[in-house]
Order: structure tokens, then sequence, then C-alpha cells
């Protein structure tokens, strides 16, 4: 029977067809995209991206449930602990088109692209370890040039060495300048080469305080940063934030917690925190007002008869809390527009960075000219109140002069202004409190676990998709659980 | 949805291919598209629905691998062949005009509790709220409610706290659908055409939601002389709808469905605030729309032109000789328009979506028949055909998620900045030769062969070109072999090899980078994390197929069997990787899923006289799946994920398609408690984290059973569903016990439902206290039972709201899918009606009853129905069982 189909086989191809054929790469070249484009589209992605990403995690997520500045009343997962992976994909993505635009740029001669990708790529494989603990790096995103679907997991030490030298190498690529940024397409500078360097060298100190408990060389590579300026300039004001402004037209350019982007009835079940609300009040801080909404009503409330309620934390009922939702604070206007005032989506801002200066002076560890942990606390504490608009009324109610916030040279004590200057800008709230133990948060009575997550558990489609790797893994990090201690955190 | 003898692609919607009048048409399938809001989805109903049923003569079910070598690789998943009505039938001329009318009645509700209203718990002081786990209704009290009048200290009036059973019944209105057509035919010797025109007028049960549709069609043929034959087949449809019923999340039925038992639909009808018209929905509760303002203010409309018809020409070069021309166009332009309004809860400044959509395919073939006479006892046929398929489409959609000015659906009126323009553009060709050749002996024995090769422009240039052959084999053993005993009458077998070849989608061969949306005036390009492959090779189907066929008794019995199996192989699938490698899947060929299956018919007629007769069809289906081999790339590739990825498809070597897999919760291992859910210290279920295979989507086997009875002019006609086995996963169980909607959900709720007395964190003593099923560790490697008392919306929340496994039911039912009862008028009537030839008039009902094994008021069929393509088993918020009466008049001119 096959002899026969074979014959009529032969038959059939005698019939040529290539004349029928030649129209066939025509056809099937994608009239939809190109298939190259400029390193600068990729830019203006890459920085959107990662700053809204980045803004949206440290509001209305885990890292902001878990720092303590909002609770749930509903859906409460977050509250619970009862935790899944996320921002995986997004970050890797996020990296891969870096990733892209670096190439695009060396393609086109243009070295700056991967000098401002360095820093790109740092800040999002950084915010993945401190998630996650060790993640694939060295071998990560070589799919399209290698093949290499089974990237194996490199050590969280060896990722965050690495990203400190690739930071250390982008300022001085950066110094070298070469052809500049496109301004336009530079959503975070308008193509200010030198404040590219300051959030690298800037991003470094972040890292090297996170990690200083275990890499022994953090305080004296920060004291290399702060003793030349000309070489490794870092953020001396709020004018040098790394932010992207939301322009408040498309759900995809708006704030977080916007109209476009969050229904009423999610915005009304995201509470003010009570450990938030609390420390504003004790401190009669204005940044509540202009953060926290009023209860609606006063009348009626059977525990806490403030205007200002915070919720606490994986409680029974949680909208039941002080007799009902009315008798509660949500999250103020201002967080309610699409386009916030004054608000920005943040990578890195200049408080964050008095702080870091603050706390390694405070404990000895490095010295800068001219300041000293309370200058420098106070400066974060400054910064914080000027980028809302506060200077005024923060001197009007004699802020500084309290007992509570004037410096003590505690800890806690700076750790809590941190906390506070930091919120909704990242995740910097739970990692400090992970890394310090300050402010002392509180574990709801309905949290399935008795102590405070440390990091997310792996997709559980690495088992699937990269099993071998993942396995190597855990037997070098630890189980895969959110209770696992990472490198810096041992 | 129709999946014939069972999923074997990875990858493609296993859908049949239709064939109309010998031309391939757009495919069937169309995935509901997703509303402007992200929600909803809208169901723009398949092309196929566009053929009227009154200009259809005949269908016809292929359901194996057969007609490949005719169809090409789309038929490898069965075809349907429609032939429609041509002037050929009836000499002379013809006038036929039919009539309907049906009516639709919501029936089929889930379970609703009514006896407590809003709130968190039976003594919440939050009265307002979207959980129905409030206090008792009905019990003469007052309470503050979402309709509250102010006071003049501008505080809520409390308002009688009661229940409105009626509040999902009453939203629902009766629907209908008149259906009438009229077609005037005439048949000569040198031809015959048939014109017909059609139109439906459908109202539905979701209030200011319609269908209407227009049909013209012409068929006609002309003999120019005895050799050479014209003929063409032309339809026209306009299919449209002022607004079509969303289902899915945050549809009409969701928001109905969640009304606490406290709420009066009727209330909700003036859905604008007054003086707030346009701006501002009047809703029960900030969480959700007002069901009205859904219907009357979200729209969803469309229009959908759509132009088949073919032309060919057959010329009969010598009487053992034909050839055979023609050339099949089928287009559509369908234009969709979506509009939101101000205050909708996704899109509080409105929204405005207008999508154009072009589809044409072009089929364009020849075939050469020959069909020598041997004057012996072989008789041989040989056919030799060429194809050129085109396929074209282009989609371009303008959006906007904000408008300026409320109530002006115009694109200049969005919001500056805020259009949003997407385009798409698609083209295919596949250019095949084929050869069919049949040899028969003595009309009892038969050989077929069939042979096809394609070029598809969507393969590399190496692998473009693939062959695939089939050859049957059949005999007619009771004349062979003359057998003729008493109760055979007739004994055939037959059994059949094929193989079916298949290409993949445009543009899967070279990455390219798309545009994002513009950051403000700023270009954005993005990249895609799908990685294409230029070495892609063709699929390749293999399938056996084995049965036969007998009659007995005068053919008052027939019987007929089929055992077939199917190996899809070399399938073009998009394997997952991990997307720290930079891409999350890439595209190579692997897999290989085996359908084998048994196919058993009983055609019966119990009883024959002259005044009654009874016949009966009994059809029994059986498909077994198995994912023989996947990739060495991948130990499990999920098909699709549901519920926020919480249920996923997974499929692994040696499983079926269709398992889905959930997280289960932490149970204990070994020892005394050994199976029990191992609880935390709050006496509160634990998820797990492995996903576990909860069930599978496909049924164990389907039976068919038909009955007509004739007494005389009088017939009755019915027709049973059963299908057995499987299981879904409803998403609708799950959130109506989520806020306490379901009577599922009254145990515990107060002492008189068996809650237990306890004390809660705030100090109020309460009677709606439960205690999880399960233990708790006493921390040294032994277990207690648990007997920590929690309240009980808290309890139906662990219990169910993250265990998938709690809400999947088995998919089993019993259908009466359809009755009909038609008289059609005797020779004493027509005779003095003169110009009236056949006058017949039908009561129908249709779905009038179903029991489903799951007893929990959803309709497997209905909820299965809206799934996506590849992956079905969720059960959604879909319109509620509908059950169909009314009547049909039938007569010829």
């Amino acid at each position: 029977m096959m002899k026969r189909a074979n014959i009529l086989y032969s038959l059939l191809t005698a019939m040529t067809l290539t004349a029928c054929t030649k129209d066939f790469d025509e056809i099937n070249t994608n009239p939809n995209s190109p298939s190259e484009t400029r390193p600068e589209y990729h830019l203006t992605e890459a920085v959107t991206q990662t700053a809204y990403a980045y803004a949206e995690n440290g509001f209305a997520r885990r890292p902001a449930a878990l720092g303590r500045y909002i609770t749930l009343i509903r859906n409460n997962d977050y509250e619970l602990f009862r935790w899944t992976a996320v921002d995986w994909s997004d970050i890797y993505q996020r990296a891969m088109i870096i990733k892209t635009m670096q190439q695009e740029g060396a393609a086109t001669g243009q070295p700056v692209y991967t000098a401002a990708g360095n820093v790109l790529m740092a800040f999002n494989i950084a915010y993945l370890t401190d998630l996650y603990g060790d993640i694939p790096y060295s071998q990560a995103l070589q799919s399209v040039e290698n093949g290499n679907i089974k990237p194996g997991y490199d050590k969280q030490e060896d990722v965050y060495k690495s990203l400190l030298a690739l930071l250390k190498e982008a300022n001085t690529q950066l110094k070298a300048g070469g052809a500049g940024l496109n301004a336009g397409a530079d959503a975070l500078f308008g193509g200010d080469l030198l404040k590219w360097r300051k959030l690298a060298n800037s991003l470094r100190l972040r890292m090297l305080l996170r990690c200083s408990k275990n890499y022994a060389s953090a305080f004296t590579e920060m004291q290399e940063i702060l003793n030349n300026k000309t070489e490794y300039p870092i953020m001396e004001s709020n004018a040098d934030n790394a932010e992207v402004a939301y322009l408040g037209v498309k759900k995809d350019d708006s704030w977080a917690g916007g109209p476009l982007n969050m229904i009423d009835n999610d915005f009304l079940k995201t509470k003010a925190s009570k450990e938030l609300v609390d420390v504003l009040i004790a401190r009669n801080d204005p940044r509540l007002e202009l953060w926290i909404a009023p209860v609606s009503s006063k009348e009626g409330a059977t525990i806490d008869q403030h205007p200002y309620v915070g919720i606490p934390h994986a409680y029974t009922n949680p909208a039941d809390y002080n007799g009902g939702e009315t008798h509660q604070s949500t999250l103020s206007a201002f967080f309610r527009k699409d386009k916030p005032a004054t608000f920005k989506a943040s990578l890195m801002v200049y408080s964050e960075v008095c702080f870091i200066l603050a706390e390694a002076m405070q404990r000895g560890k490095i010295t800068v000219n001219g300041s000293t942990a309370e200058t420098m606390y106070n400066n974060g504490i400054q910064s914080s109140m000027a980028y809302y608009g506060l200077t005024d009324e923060a001197q009007k109610r004699d802020y500084y002069n309290q007992n509570t916030v004037k410096y003590n040279g505690t800890l806690e004590q700076l750790i809590t202004q941190k906390w506070i200057a930091m919120t909704f800008k990242g995740a910097e709230g739970w990692f400090d409190f992970r890394r310090t133990g300050y402010p002392a948060f509180v574990v709801g009575p309905m949290a399935f676990q008795p102590q405070f997550p440390v990091r997310y558990a792996w997709p559980t489609s690495e088992q699937d998709v990269n099993l071998d790797n993942y396995k190597a893994a855990i037997s070098v990090f630890g189980a895969d659980d959110i209770n696992t201690k990472m490198w810096y955190l041992k | 949805m129709v999946t014939i003898r069972g999923q074997s692609s990875i990858s493609k919607d296993n859908q049949p291919l239709y064939v109309v009048d010998g031309v391939p048409v757009a495919p069937a399938i169309q995935n509901p598209a997703q509303a402007v809001d992200g929600k909803q989805t809208i169901d723009y109903g398949s092309p196929i629905s566009d053929i009227s049923a009154d200009d259809i003569a005949s269908i016809t079910v292929l359901k194996g691998a057969s007609a490949a070598a005719l169809y090409g690789s789309r038929a490898g998943s069965g075809v349907i062949l429609i032939t429609t009505k041509s002037g050929a039938a009836k000499k002379g001329l013809g006038v036929s005009f039919n009539s309907s009318a049906v009516f639709d009645k919501a029936w089929m509700f889930p379970h609703f509790q009514h006896e407590y209203g809003s709130g968190d718990w039976t003594g919440s002081d939050n009265t307002i709220s979207t959980g129905a786990w409030g206090p008792k209704l009905n019990t003469g009290r007052k309470l503050v409610q979402w309709n509250s009048p102010l006071d003049e200290n501008g505080d809520p009036l409390p308002l009688d706290w009661v229940a409105y059973p009626d509040r999902v019944k009453d939203f629902f209105r009766t629907g209908h659908t008149f259906t009438n057509n009229i077609a005037v035919s005439k048949s000569t010797d040198a031809g015959n055409f048939r014109l017909s025109y059609g139109n439906l007028q459908n109202r539905g049960i979701v209030p200011n939601t319609d269908l209407k549709r227009d049909n013209l069609t012409f068929s006609g043929t002309y003999h120019l002389n005895k050799s050479i034959h014209l003929s063409t087949n032309l339809a026209y449809t306009n299919n449209r709808s002022a607004n079509r019923p969303s289902a899915y999340t945050e549809s009409v039925t969701m928001q109905v469905y969640k009304l606490t038992p406290n709420v009066d639909i009727h209330a909700l009808r003036n859905y604008w605030i007054p003086g707030k018209e346009g701006l501002q929905q009047y809703n029960p509760y900030s969480t959700d729309d007002n069901p009205y303002l859904i219907a009357y203010e979200e729209t969803n409309s469309y229009t959908r032109n759509r132009m088949t018809g073919n032309v060919q020409a057959s010329f009969d070069i010598r009487p053992d000789l034909t050839l055979m021309l023609r050339t099949g166009l089928d287009y559509y332009a369908l234009n969709e328009d979506q509009r939101r309004p101000f205050s909708a809860k996704r899109n509080p400044k409105g929204a405005y979506v207008l999508e154009n959509d072009n589809f044409k395919e072009q089929n364009s073939d020849f075939l050469l028949t020959y069909k020598p006479d041997l004057k012996s006892d072989f008789k041989v046929s040989v056919a030799v055909g060429g194809n050129r398929m085109d396929q074209e489409s282009s989609s371009n959609q303008q959006s906007t998620g904000s408008l300026t000015l409320p109530g002006i659906y115009n694109l200049s009126n969005a919001a500056a900045g805020a259009l949003v323009n997407t385009q798409s553009f698609r083209k295919k060709r596949i250019n095949s030769l084929y050869g069919i050749g049949e040899v028969s002996y003595h009309n009892y024995l038969f050989l077929n062969l069939t042979a096809r090769n394609d070029w598809s422009s969507t393969l590399p240039k190496q692998n473009n070109s693939y062959f695939y052959p089939s050859v049957s084999l059949s005999a007619i053993l009771s004349d062979m072999l003359n057998i003729r005993w008493q109760d055979l009458s007739y004994l055939k077998l037959r059994a059949n090899w094929s193989q079916v070849g298949a290409d993949t989608d445009p543009y899967q061969l070279y990455n390219t980078v798309p545009f994002d949306t513009d950051w403000g005036s700023v270009k954005r390009a993005t990249i895609s994390f799908n990685q294409k492959n230029s070495l892609l090779k063709p699929e390749i189907a293999t399938s056996y197929e084995a049965g036969a066929d007998a009659s007995f008794f005068q053919d008052r019995v027939g019987f007929n069997i089929t055992w077939y199996k199917t190996n899809n192989r070399n399938q073009i699938i998009q394997v997952p990787t991990t997307i720290a490698s930079g891409a999350s899947t890439m595209l190579i060929n692997a897999g290989n899923i085996q359908n084998s299956g048994w196919e058993i018919g009983l055609n019966l007629v119990p009883v024959k006289s002259q005044s009654f007769t009874w016949k009966s069809d009994i059809n029994f289906t059986r498909n077994v799946n198995k994912v023989i081999e996947l990739t060495p790339a991948v130990t499990s590739y999920m098909l699709g994920s549901t519920d926020g990825s919480n249920i996923e498809y997974l499929i692994k070597e040696g499983t079926k398609m269709g398992d889905f897999y959930t997280r289960s919760w932490v149970k204990v291992k070994e020892g005394p408690y050994a199976g029990q859910a191992l609880l935390n210290s709050n006496g509160l279920q634990q998820q797990d984290v492995d996903f576990v295979k909860i069930g599978n989507y496909n049924p164990d086997f389907m039976v068919g059973f038909n009955n007509n009875f004739r007494y005389k002019n009088l017939s009755c006609n019915f027709l049973i569903d059963w299908r057995e086995g499987g299981a879904y996963y409803s998403y609708v169980a799950k959130s109506l016990i989520q806020d306490g909607r379901t009577t599922n959900t009254l145990r515990g709720r107060d002492a008189a439902h068996g809650g237990l007395t306890w004390t809660d964190a705030n100090g109020t003593t309460r009677d709606d206290g439960m205690i999880m099923e399960g233990v708790i560790a006493n921390g040294d490697g032994t277990y207690k039972p648990n007997d920590v008392i929690i309240d009980a919306a808290t309890y139906y929340d662990n219990k169910y709201w993250k265990y998938y496994e709690n809400e999947t039911y088995s998919a089993t039912y019993v259908k009466l899918k359809e009755v009909s009862l038609t008289y059609a008028f005797g020779r004493g009537v027509m005779q003095r009606i003169p110009f009236l030839s056949n006058l017949s008039l039908s009561l129908i009902g249709n779905n009038l009853y179903t029991w489903a094994a799951a007893k929990n008021g959803y309709d497997p069929e209905i909820t299965m129905s809206l799934s996506n393509q590849r992956y079905q088993g969720v059960g959604h918020w879909t319109l509620p069982g509908t059950r169909s009466y009314g009547a049909k008049l039938s007569c010829n001119f």
C-alpha cells in the first residue's frame, strides 16, 4: 500500500509547485512589529515599568502589609502570611528588556545605554534577591543568545558582590559619558548622567548597609564612596531623587491608588495600619493628616475614639473592628489620585540616603566630612517633610524638639523615623524590620504563623521547568519556605 | 463548542472544520471577547451561527481523519459538512414558508438563602455589606440598610429587615426568538435556483439584550449544455445586537446573584442617583455595579456582515472524465462597540472601545475525476485535485479608559492622551495537491487510497512541504459471502489508516519587537517573552480505525460500532521555560497525545405498522485520552490556569488532558489521625504547597437517546442527552459561599442552626461558633482533635475560599434536550386549500429538564460551555439554565 502511495507521491511532486511557494517569505513576514528598534524605546519602557511596579509593590502588596503601612480588611492573605510567589516574572522580564536595550545600545555605538542599563539591572536584580535570597543570575537571561533555558541559582552573597561591582562599573562608565542618553526618553533624569551616577552610588550604600552584617568590607567600601565625592557622587538633596512622575492619563501611567488602577471598594478596604497611625499620632506628625483620612464618625466607636484610627493586623472580622468601618481610617484623598500632587514613583530618595549614613555613623563604622549621625538623622526627617511640603507645618508643631523625635542615638528611634519616611516608597520598611527588628511590629492573632516571613518562596513553576537547579538551590540555601533566612540576615 | 473524538492538540482548538457546500468556512470558534473593564467577557457568537437553519438541507459529521485528503489539515479534528438547500429538490416552482416562535424562561438557579441579610455576622453593626452573614431577616426588626433614608441630622433611618426571595428570578425576563423564512425555488431541465430570505429576532432573558439576523441566500445551477454545468451558492448575513449580555466576573449574572437577601431588586431599577443621571449610579454597595446599570448602560453591541459564496464549473470532458473548477470565499467584517458609563466600577470616568475585525478566506480548487468503465467486476475511480487557501485577517481597535464628558460615545471624547490604538494583520497561504483512488470489486469490496501534499507559508522553507496519505478497506460481508440469514440483512466491516499533517499560525519563526503604549508622548517598545523557532517542522497525526455496520430483522434493528486510535505527534507547542532564562515560553515540536475510543450506535424500530411507528436511536461514545510523551524539556505542561492560577490545567506524561490541579490543605501524614486536616493553632486549615489532581473535565462517556413516535399525521420526537463523568470547578459556588449567599452556608450561624456559644476578640458573646474538622499539633509529634471555636463566616471562608476541591462537582447530567409534537395536515385538509401543499404545525420544547448529579443549581453544560476552547471545566458567571417552549409552522405553496 505504501508503495502505491509513494508512486502517487512522486507523481504529485512531479507537478512542481516551486513557483507557488516563492511568495511564502513575504506572506510570513510579520507586518505588525519590527525585528529591531532603538535603545531609547526600551529605556523608557524599563524605567517606567521598574519605577511604577516598585511603587505599586510598596503601596498595595505584601511589602506594604508587612511593612505595617496598610491593613487589608478583605482578602487579607497578606496579613495572614498566606503568601505565594509574586514579582519573580515581572522582575526578570524587566531585566530582559534592560538587557535588550544594552545590546541595542552596543550595536548602535551608544555605550551610555549599557551604563544606565547596568544601574537599572542592579536595581531590579537586587530587589529580586532581597525578596527571594538565592536566584538565577550569572546564567540568567541567556535563552536567546545561547539557548540556556535552565539557569542555575547563584548564592545571594555572589549576586550581591556581583551587583555591587556592576554599580561601581556603571559609575565609571557613566563618568566616561559618550553619546548621551536621549533626554526625552530618560523618564528618570532627563538625560542627566550625574544623577544616574548619584543613583548608582546611593544604591551601593543601600546594598552595603543591607548586607553589612555578613559582608566584611561593607563599611570600608562605603567609606571609599564617602571619601571621594567627585569620583563617587551620591544623592545630596531631594532634587537628586530617582523618581518617575505619574501622568495620570492611562492605567499604566497612573498611581496604583488612583481610580484608574484601584476600584473604590479596594481602596476602601485598604485601611491605614494601626502601627503606622499610632506612631504618627504619638509624634503629632503632620504627615498623619496628609496621608490618613479621619474616621467618618467617632460616635459609636467601641475601642478607639480618636479621629484617626488605624486597624490592627490579621484580626477576626476586621471590618467590625472599633464598631465597623465608619470608625476606621482609610488612606487619605492624597493617595486617591491618578497623579498625586508631589508624589512620584521612587526607586530611591535622598531621605533614605540620610538614614543609611546616619545609621552607619551611629554605629561608628564610617565618618562623613562635616556630618554626624544626628545631622544626617535630622536631614532624613526634614527631607521627607520637604518632599510632602510640610516643612513649615513641622516647624510650627515644633516637631523636631519632641522627646520622641529629638535624636537620642538609639537604632530604634532612627529606624522608626526611616520607616515613616519610607512609607509607600518601596520595600525598605519590611527589609529594615527584617534586618534590625525595628519598629517592633506585632503579628496579628489570626496569622498563619507566629513569626514574620523573611522572604518569598520560589515560584512553584520552577519545579516544573527548572527542577534540577531548584533542588540544587534548596540544598545550598535551605528549605524553600517563607521563613528561611537569606545570607545577609543570618 | 464541539469536540469530536477528544482533545488531541495541545495548542490548537480541537474544533472540527465546517465545510459549507464543499468550501471550508471561517473557524467556528470565536473566543469570547474581553470587555474593556478587563473582567467581563462577551460572546459575539460563532460565525457558523450566521447560517439559518431553514437554509440547511443536511448536516453530516465526519468523525475521523478520512476527509483530510479533500479538506486538508483542519479536517484532522473531524468535519461538519453542511449542505444548503437547492432548487433541485422539486420540479417546478415552489415556495416554502417557515415561522417559529420560541420563548425562554430562566429556571435553574443556585440555591440562595433568604434567612440572613447583609452584614459580617449575625450580631453585626455593619449591615451595609456585601456579605450575607448579617442578622436574621423577617424577625420584625428595623435596621439601617443600603437604602436607608437620612433624617434631619443626616443619620440613616432603620428600615424593615425583610427578605426578598424573588430578587434573582425577578431580574430575568421571558426571552423570545421569532424566526421567519421564505424561500422560492424553481427547477427546470436547464437548471434550478433557490432564493431565500430569513429573519430572526431575539430578545434575551437579560433586560435590554437582543440579537437580530437577516439572511439572504441564492443558490443556482445552470446546465450550459450537456457537459458544462455552472453553479453557485451565495449568502449574505447581517448579524447584529444592540447589546449582548456579558459573562464572567462582574457580569450582570454575578451582580444579581450577589445581591444580599435584604435587597429588593425593583428598588434598583432606576439606576441613577436622582439629579446625577449619567454621572453617578445608584447601587447597594460601592463594591458592585447596579445590575440594571450593566444591562442598560454597559452595552456591548456588534454587527457582523458576512458574505459567503462559491462559483463552480464542472466539465464532463468525456463520459468517464470530469473536471471541476471552483473558488469559494468567506468574508466577514465584525464591528464591536463597547460602552461604559461614568461611575462604572472599573471605569469611573467611563470607557469606550471600537473594534473592527475583518476575516477573509479564499479556497480555489480543481478536481479531475476519471471513472473508466473497465467492463469487469472491478471498478476504478481516480481523482487528482489541487487547492490554494489564502487567509487574511485584520483587527483594528481604538479604546479609551476614560472619557471627557459623560454619555458621549465618540473617540474624540476620549480624555486627552488616553486613546490607545492596537492593530494587527495576519496572512497565511497553503497550496495543496491531492489524489484519491478507489477500487471496488463486485460492489462488495472497496479499497480507497488518498494522498495529499501541503505547502504552508507558516513553516520554514526547508520544512514547509508535508505529505499525508490514507488507506481504507471495507467489505460488505453479507454480499461477499452471500450470507442470507433470516435475521441478518446487511453486514459490513471497515478499516482505515490515515495521517494528517498540520502547519501552525503565521509569524511563528522569528521574534519581533512589539511597541508598548506610549508614555505620554514618548515611544516605548517592549519585547516578546515567547521565543519563536525558525526550525519548526509540521505536526503529524496518525489514526487507525476499524468498525462494523449491521442490520437485522428487515432493518428493524441496526447496529454500528467503531474503534479508533489517534496519535498526534510533533505538535507545535509553546513549552514553558523559566522566565529567569529571559523567555517564559519556547516554541518547539513535541508531544504525543493519544485518543482512543468506541462509538456504538443502535437504531431500532420497535413498532412499525400502517398507523403507528416508533423509532429509537441510541448513540454511545467513549473517548480515552492519554499523554504518551511530552518533551524532555518539561515535566509538566500547563495548558492554562484559572481563578488566579489556583487551578492549573496540567498535562504530564502518562496523565490525561483535561486533568486539573490545585493546592489542597495540609493533612496528617501518619498515625491514628492520618488523612485528617492538620490545622494551625488558630484551628484553621493550612494550604499545602503542592498541586494535586482534583478532577478531569472530560466525560467518561456520552449517550444520546432519540425517539420518534408517529401516529397517523401526528409525530412526537424527543431527545435525551446523558453525560457521565467528568468534573467541573465552580467559581460561582465558591463566591456565593464566601459571602454566605447560598443555603449550604446556613449551618452554625446561630444556635438554631447548631452554632456554638463563644466569645470573640472584642469580648462579645456570640452563638455562631463552629469548629473546623481536623486536628492540632501538640508540638511533640502528637495531635489532638481541634477544639478552637471560630465564627461561621471564618469557618466557611477557611473551608472553601482557597480549597477548590470543595467546590469541584460532578459534571454528570441527564437532559431532556428536545421535545416536539408535530401535526402534518392530511390530504383531506390540503385539498380544501388549493395553493397549499404541505402544512405542518409543531409544538417544541428545548432543555425542558436537566438532572445534574451535583444537585447544586448549576447546569454543567451551560456552566462549562463558555470556557476557553483549550481547557474547559470552569463554572463561571453564566446565565442561568433556561427552558424554551414554542411553536413552528411550515408550509409549501
